[in-house]
């Protein structure tokens, strides 16, 4: 059975072209260009299931409010970031910038749309349930000595929807 | 003479069965024997179920490795060879460990195969800054002057470990100098909170966190060295590729596998019970097998960015 050869699509053809297509962030891109490579960045790490990597882009006193208006403790968003990670078979993040506006001299507010696929195993590892989860999110970035980053995520709403697959894994090609 | 040699075939007879009686323990307790099958119910009971599975993974590893010819070299193995001798006198044992290190080293060779050169640089370009990791000292003090000083000592280019052991208040601190090792800003995130890895990248702070108020004092942390070229931190890219390549290549293996077993057909040969999981003692027994002897970085089976707790854990707070 040949392991190697359906990594092939993921290491050759898909981070050549997310890299090609979406180049590594620099602190001379335009505030726009910089924190929407930023999302890609974080897009590729939770791909990669690369915690760090996915948190790179917060401001150290980031805040994340529910639907509700309720602060989302970063421990719990950590626990389940991790076993979201740790449970699934595959995973696969995109995130969209919908529209992106200048509110202060060192502060830019962004309306995103991102959507996470994962496959779980279903029962006796002859099946897969795929979890699709859609949410609306207002961020507002701040420039800091270390440049853009995420200050506050407002989570305008979020919906989610499972479905069994067939034994074959979903091809899961990064998209810019 | 007959009855003689009827009595010596019928204790001929019962002695194996006698044996039974007197069959060596694997543990006696006030005189009460824990018999082998006993043992081997309760391990069956408590994990019999995943490690099975495990046992099907290793199989399928090395009959994927032998198709892909790939293999461990005895110089690559020799290492864990000579662990695996000093620590488990049971030559069974010992083979069953010996193959499941080699089936996790040659996971790794299968799911770095055709990770070409050009990918781990470009991941190198993306999370360069992430997967750095720097030497990293950490002292608590009792008040905010004293960790005003250390700061300033520390700016003035003084040692670590002398600062640290002047000032240090745990014995601990005052043995290791205060060096915490070599972390990623992730790990210094896990360990003393985000206020701590953002001071340690601000320019104008000179390496230097703190003070922070702690529970137990003021904490200070020092910058003192970076490990961030591309060949220091190849091994944590290929580790990222793996830990996101296994587990599909895991399910795939599994999924499309002919498993035969009594022990998954029949739900009654291997219940479900938590009677035999779970700790029972609140503190580590003794004379358990450490693993941590064992490479983590090849055989960590899942993501983990959580470093082993310090005394001056964040979230204590």
């Amino acid at each position: 059975m040949g392991c190697s050869s359906f990594f092939s699509r993921w290491s050759g053809t898909a981070l050549a072209l997310f890299l090609f297509i979406c180049p590594p962030v620099r602190s001379e891109d335009s505030p726009r260009a910089n924190i929407e490579g930023q999302y890609r960045k974080s897009a590729l790490a939770t791909q990669l299931r690369f915690y760090d990597g996915c948190t790179s882009l917060r401001h150290p006193e980031f805040q994340l409010y529910s639907p509700e208006g309720e602060r989302i403790s970063p421990l719990l968003l950590r626990q389940r970031t991790i076993h979201i990670f740790r449970s699934a078979v595959s995973i696969k993040e995109d995130a969209r910038v919908l529209s992106f506006r200048k509110i202060a001299a060192d502060q830019m507010e962004c309306e995103v749309t991102s959507k996470l696929e994962f496959t779980l195993v279903g029962e006796f590892l002859k099946s897969l349930i795929l979890v699709e989860v859609e949410t609306r999110h207002r961020d507002i970035w701040r420039l800091t000595a270390a440049g853009w980053k995420l200050f506050r995520t407002d989570v305008v709403r979020q919906s989610q929807s499972k479905k069994p697959l067939s034994l074959a894994l979903p091809s899961h090609q990064i998209q810019c | 003479m007959r009855s003689c040699k009827k009595l010596v075939f019928f204790v001929a007879l019962l002695l194996p069965f006698a044996g039974g009686c007197y069959r060596s323990s694997e543990a006696t307790v006030n005189g009460v024997a824990i018999n082998k099958e006993e043992l081997h119910a309760a391990l069956m009971l408590a994990q019999g179920q995943q490690v099975l599975y495990r046992l099907c993974l290793q199989k399928l590893i090395l009959a994927e490795a032998n198709r892909q010819s790939l293999e461990i070299s005895g110089a690559e193995f020799e290492g864990f060879s000579e662990e695996i001798r000093n620590r488990v006198s049971d030559p069974a044992m010992a083979a069953v460990v010996e193959n499941e290190v080699r089936a996790r080293l040659l996971l790794r060779k299968i799911l770095v195969k055709d990770l070409k050169e050009k990918h781990i640089e470009e991941l190198y370009d993306v999370f360069g800054p992430e997967l750095a990791k720097h030497k990293i000292y950490a002292v608590t003090v009792e008040s905010e002057p004293e960790a005003r000083r250390v700061v300033e000592l520390l700016r003035k280019g003084n040692e670590p470990e002398t600062v640290v052991r002047n000032h240090c208040k745990s014995e601990r601190e005052r043995e290791s100098g205060g060096l915490q090792g070599y972390l990623n800003f992730g790990e210094v995130n896990l360990r003393w909170g985000e206020e701590v890895s953002y001071q340690l990248q601000d320019p104008k702070r000179g390496r230097i966190a703190g003070p922070v108020r702690r529970t137990n004092g003021y904490l200070v942390v020092y910058l003192s060295d970076t490990k961030a070229g591309f060949e220091e931190v190849r091994g944590e890219i290929e580790d990222l590729v793996v830990d996101s390549r296994r587990p599909e290549a895991i399910y795939k293996m599994l999924s499309g596998a002919n498993i035969s077993s009594v022990y998954l057909l029949d739900p009654k040969r291997l219940p479900q019970t938590s009677l035999f999981q779970g700790e029972m003692m609140p503190w580590d027994y003794p004379g358990r097998m450490r693993v941590e002897a064992l490479p983590q970085q090849s055989l960590r089976e899942t993501p983990s960015s959580a470093p082993p707790k310090s005394e001056d854990d964040f979230s204590e707070l």
